[in-house]
């Protein structure tokens, strides 16, 4: 059995009175990617404020690779990379320089900021000031610095908001390449297309509390309701739609029907989405 | 402690402050404008009253009376004449002696003296004109004052080496370059908090006691630095400049404290500025007091700068040794262990 690179027990954390993250537990196994879903407000950052030493549990505790967080921040913010959503670069450093910075605060010797902006495409443009930059760029920069000291666990904060899908693309090809090193990640996001794509697991978070925690495949089979969607000419050259359920005994007969009877124009198969479990599952959508 | 996050926090902070266009500027400029006003400004203090005459029929009895007093006059053509020369300042004040005053006198008749002063004349100079004429008319009278006046004075005798101006200022131009320097460091800081910056650094092994270290090492390098350039450069380590250097790190340590406060309390630049601009003109009281003997009274003393600016000018303009000034230094490193804590309390709580 894989170990467990983050264990969160009873996690609670509370702004004045507004309980922002509710008694959490989980578990995340090394090597594994932890999509943690939930909508703005539903307490992912807070959650990873307090995974990552930034914010002091006010009930609970947070152990990552077998060190209690409150306790232990140092030494295990040795150990993360944290990509923040916003950008909080040095604009006026170049990505050389901003990659080196945080090298020498981590203690990496001999780094080679060159090769790290390799692996995110940015090697021709590492001697350029960070303002000159686009939004993608910079964000490809908080992955590779993200990198720097070769974390054992990479926490992400929407790492492909709003980028686009060359970026995005390069971004999840690298944490897919950090899963393959064995690398733990928890991935904070609202895309659910992109936390199917890429995660073992997923965590539905709403209001500071799990609504939800399976791998997608599980969540899918639960929750999810597998159909057949076509579209057939109707009488007068119209296109209807007709939907026909899997996984019931009328399922054949329906389909028998379908194509006997009608005149099938296109079809396909459908599997609920993370969103459709989402909203099933917690009431709200991700907006 | 991790000493090895210390340098590369330096190099950084030092990196955006010479990046920053504005703050670069502000350095360079104020270093060459600062030695500017200094050179410009008079080099030695011109201690001479001159006053102005007008004695139509008394002129040679008067004017050898004044010449064997040692006292510096002009003689003026017409009453009129001497009231401008008093309104244009070529003379200090003006003194019209009446037409046939000897005479008078003899005759037992009080004749009027007329003296005319500028409007900005000092209550002493009007004292002193009228003990001139008293001193005059008793002189005319043939009747001076048997007395014999011996000077003693106590202390060194400034005599003739009066302090100018430009030296009075050393210790406000210490006082205002430390608080600039100081007040582009605060705004990085505030700018590293809207940024988020800073909380990318906490992420990493990073603890809050180098970041705050390196911060001070940062303003204390920059501060002590531009102030010890400029005392360098308009002579104000030609005395005692260990004790002046001691007093220009201590400065640069309070300044510190105050930088971090102003960086608590302001959330971009222009705050931090308009704080700043606050926090210098309050601590720049002292080097005023300096430069304005009378001016400030000794609460003045609960201002921590008071320490710095009355180090530098005993040492600067007197040349005083440790001896007068170690007091001075020792509350003055006082004063920065608790600005400097409680400026590194007060930005924590903002950081957390």
């Amino acid at each position: 059995m894989a170990q467990q690179a983050i264990v969160a027990d009873n996690l609670m954390y509370r702004y004045g009175q507004l309980v922002a993250v509710d008694h959490i537990s989980f578990n995340v196994a090394e090597g594994e990617i932890l999509g943690f879903l939930g909508p703005n407000g539903a307490g992912k950052t807070t959650t990873v404020g307090m995974l990552t030493g930034q914010l002091r549990p006010k009930a609970g505790k947070a152990t990552l690779l077998g060190m209690d967080v409150a306790r232990q921040p140092e030494a295990v913010q040795a150990q993360i990379g944290v990509c923040f959503e916003i950008a909080n670069l040095y604009e006026q450093m170049t990505g050389i320089e901003n990659l080196k910075l945080f090298a020498q605060l981590f203690g990496v010797k001999n780094f080679d900021a060159q090769a790290l902006l390799q692996r995110v495409g940015l090697d021709s443009r590492g001697k350029d000031r960070v303002a000159g930059y686009s939004k993608g760029m910079k964000q490809r920069l908080m992955v590779a610095r993200a990198l720097v000291n070769q974390p054992r666990i990479l926490f992400l904060d929407e790492p492909t908001e709003g980028l686009d899908p060359v970026s995005a693309e390069a971004i999840r090809n690298l944490i897919l390449e950090e899963k393959r090193r064995g690398v733990t990640v928890f991935l904070t996001t609202h895309d659910m297309l992109e936390a199917d794509k890429l995660s073992d697991r997923v965590a539905f978070i709403n209001q500071g509390e799990i609504a939800a925690l399976d791998t997608p495949h599980n969540l899918k089979q639960r929750y999810g309701k597998r159909m057949v969607k076509a579209q057939v000419a109707a009488a007068d050259g119209q296109l209807e739609n007709r939907e026909i359920t899997l996984d019931t005994t009328e399922t054949a007969a329906a389909l028998q029907t379908l194509f006997s009877q009608e005149q099938v124009v296109t079809i396909h198969s459908e599997e609920a989405s993370l969103e459709d479990i989402f909203i099933q599952v917690t009431g709200r959508g991700l907006a | 402690m991790k000493w090895h996050t210390i340098p590369p926090l330096v190099v950084k902070d030092l990196t955006l402050f010479f990046r920053n266009r504005f703050f670069a500027f502000i350095t360079i400029l104020g270093l060459a404008g600062y030695a500017g006003i200094y050179l410009a400004m008079p080099g030695r203090v011109d201690e001479l009253i001159e006053l102005g005459l007008y004695a139509p029929s008394t002129a040679a009895a008067v004017v050898k009376i004044l010449e064997d007093e040692g006292v510096s006059f002009q003689t003026a053509s017409s009453v009129e004449a001497l009231k401008q020369a008093v309104r244009d300042k070529h003379v200090a004040a003006g003194i019209s002696l009446p037409d046939g005053m000897i005479e008078q006198m003899a005759a037992g008749r009080k004749p009027t003296v007329e003296i005319f002063l500028a409007s900005d004349s000092l209550q002493d100079t009007r004292d002193a004109m009228v003990a001139i004429v008293e001193s005059l008319a008793l002189w005319l009278s043939g009747n001076p004052l048997n007395i014999t006046v011996n000077e003693a004075t106590l202390g060194p005798d400034m005599a003739g080496a009066q302090i100018p101006p430009r030296d009075r200022m050393l210790p406000l131009f210490a006082v205002v370059v430390l608080m600039m320097e100081t007040l582009g460091l605060a705004s990085l800081i505030a700018e590293e908090v809207q940024t988020g910056t800073l909380r990318g650094l906490l992420i990493t092994p990073l603890g809050v006691g180098e970041l705050f270290l390196a911060k001070g090492a940062t303003s204390l390098l920059m501060t002590f630095t531009q102030a010890a350039l400029l005392m360098l450069i308009i002579g104000g380590l030609k005395n005692q400049p260990l004790i002046i250097l001691t007093a220009l790190l201590l400065g640069g340590l309070m300044v510190t404290g105050v930088g971090f406060l102003l960086a608590s309390v302001g959330k971009d630049m222009l705050s931090v500025m308009g704080w700043g601009i606050l926090a210098i003109v309050l601590l720049g009281v002292p080097a005023f007091g300096v430069m304005f003997p009378g001016t400030v009274t000794g609460w003045a003393k609960i201002i921590p700068s008071h320490y710095l600016a009355d180090t530098i000018h005993q040492v600067a303009n007197f040349g005083a040794g440790w001896e007068p000034v170690w007091r001075n230094l020792l509350i003055l490193l006082g004063i920065d262990v608790v600005l400097f804590w409680l400026g590194a309390f007060v930005l924590r709580r903002k950081l957390s």
